[in-house]
């Protein structure tokens, strides 16, 4: 499995606090985030290089927790 | 060669070749038709989701298209179902996703004369490829300013803005606005024109500095989708529309339209009729040059045309199915 991947996205608009990111390579592909995960000072027609890491151990973090959480719930 | 096989070979020759000039013929696509004019001014506000496309349907035939709606908005569909074989004049009023996305693709379907765009240099990808669509066609270009005209037959097509350079960095404030007069009506398109206060500049108060009265019009096309920096006080009382259409979808993430806007509308609808595309579908305003008759495609309860867009969404999350087109049956009934 691929552990990385990278996708550039682009600030078509800023509508109140949501930046509207229009996927570069195609623009059908659009979705909305709020500014504040967003670098400072971004604005309307700014380019963005979007880096996905597969966080496995964060993963097998949340995976132990909700484990742990069923056991307890399912020995009441 | 054979002299008695040379006048076979060269009527073979001449065979062959008019079977060529006949298959070229025949693959050629036929010429665009203009449709007859209807004698009438026709504007469809496109339910085409979250956005704006209005198609102008001008009295000697002509069609102008305002905006196209957002990339994967069923543009194209709806403007043939309209009858569209070519557009006269297509106006981008600004480069955003929600009014450019489909520009691409409208020009691969349909003949286009002539494109108008705002000039405002907006770095993404879909502006630049509209851009490459146009170039590619060898389509007449401009970006017109306040103060152009163009006359289509009886109707009178006059540019408020922008008035030259932009007020600021926004290309809301950038919007080519375009006011159409018909007879005694007027029809005013404002893209997403901003009003912030007096101090700050902005699309309308630029408008509304040069003469209040030159703002005028019967049918306002209320800016950027009903939100509060598009319609204000201000800017009713300088346009003093009897009708106002919204165009934005049922459920948009962006509050669109907004509770001041509404409740503004709401205190003055004595005086104005308010139409809105995510409840009531397109909305066609016929006008004869004495009166506009306005048809939807959905009819609505009156009191559910001033819900905000928040309200609008809370109701399109809890049946599942929005404001889909369940009915049919069009709508039609007398405005002001």
């Amino acid at each position: 499995m691929k552990s990385g991947a990278s996708t550039k996205v682009v600030i078509d608009r800023i509508e109140g606090d949501l930046a509207v990111l229009v996927v570069y390579d195609d623009d059908r592909v659009k979705f909305n985030l709020p500014l504040r995960f967003l670098p400072e000072g971004v604005r309307e027609g700014d380019h963005l290089q979007l880096n996905f890491t597969a966080d496995d151990e964060s993963r097998q973090i949340e995976t132990k927790r909700i484990g742990d959480l069923l056991t307890d719930l399912k020995g009441k | 060669m054979n002299k008695r096989l040379r006048p076979v070979v060269i009527l073979a020759l001449l065979a062959v070749a008019l079977a060529a000039l006949i298959l070229v013929f025949r693959q050629r696509p036929p010429l665009p038709e203009r449709t007859p004019g209807t004698g009438r001014l026709v504007a469809h506000f496109l339910d085409i989701g979250q956005g704006d496309a209005e198609l102008i349907d001008l009295p000697d035939g002509e069609r102008i298209l305002i905006d196209s709606g957002d990339r994967g908005a069923p543009t194209v569909d709806l403007l043939r179902r309209y009858g569209v074989k070519q557009i006269d004049l297509i106006i981008s009023t600004h480069p955003h996703s929600d009014h450019i996305g489909e520009m691409r693709d409208v020009m691969r379907a349909f003949k286009v004369e002539e494109f108008w765009d705002s000039g405002f240099n907006h770095p993404t990808k879909t502006y630049g490829d509209m851009l490459q669509e146009i170039k590619d066609r060898g389509i007449k270009f401009a970006t017109p300013k306040r103060g152009d005209l163009r006359r289509f037959g009886d109707v009178l097509l006059e540019v408020l803005n922008p008035a030259g350079e932009p007020p600021d960095d926004n290309p809301n404030n950038a919007s080519i606005v375009v006011r159409l007069t018909f007879g005694d009506k007027r029809f005013l398109f404002t893209g997403d024109s901003e009003i912030y206060d007096a101090e700050k500049p902005s699309a309308w108060m630029q408008m509304i500095a040069v003469e209040r009265n030159e703002l005028r019009a019967d049918l306002l096309k209320a800016a950027h989708h009903g939100s509060s920096n598009g319609t204000t006080q201000q800017v009713l009382d300088a346009v003093r529309p009897s009708i106002v259409t919204i165009s934005c979808a049922a459920g948009n993430d962006y509050h669109h339209p907004h509770p001041k806007v509404m409740r503004m509308l709401e205190q003055d609808r004595d005086q104005i009729k308010l139409y809105r595309t995510d409840l009531e579908g397109t909305i066609t305003a016929a006008c004869d040059g004495k009166s506009i008759e306005i048809s939807t495609d959905r009819q609505i309860a009156q009191e559910r045309v001033y819900l905000t867009g928040d309200e609008v969404a809370a109701t399109v999350a809890s049946d599942g199915r929005g404001e889909g087109p369940q009915h049919v049956r069009r709508n039609t009934r007398k405005a002001r």
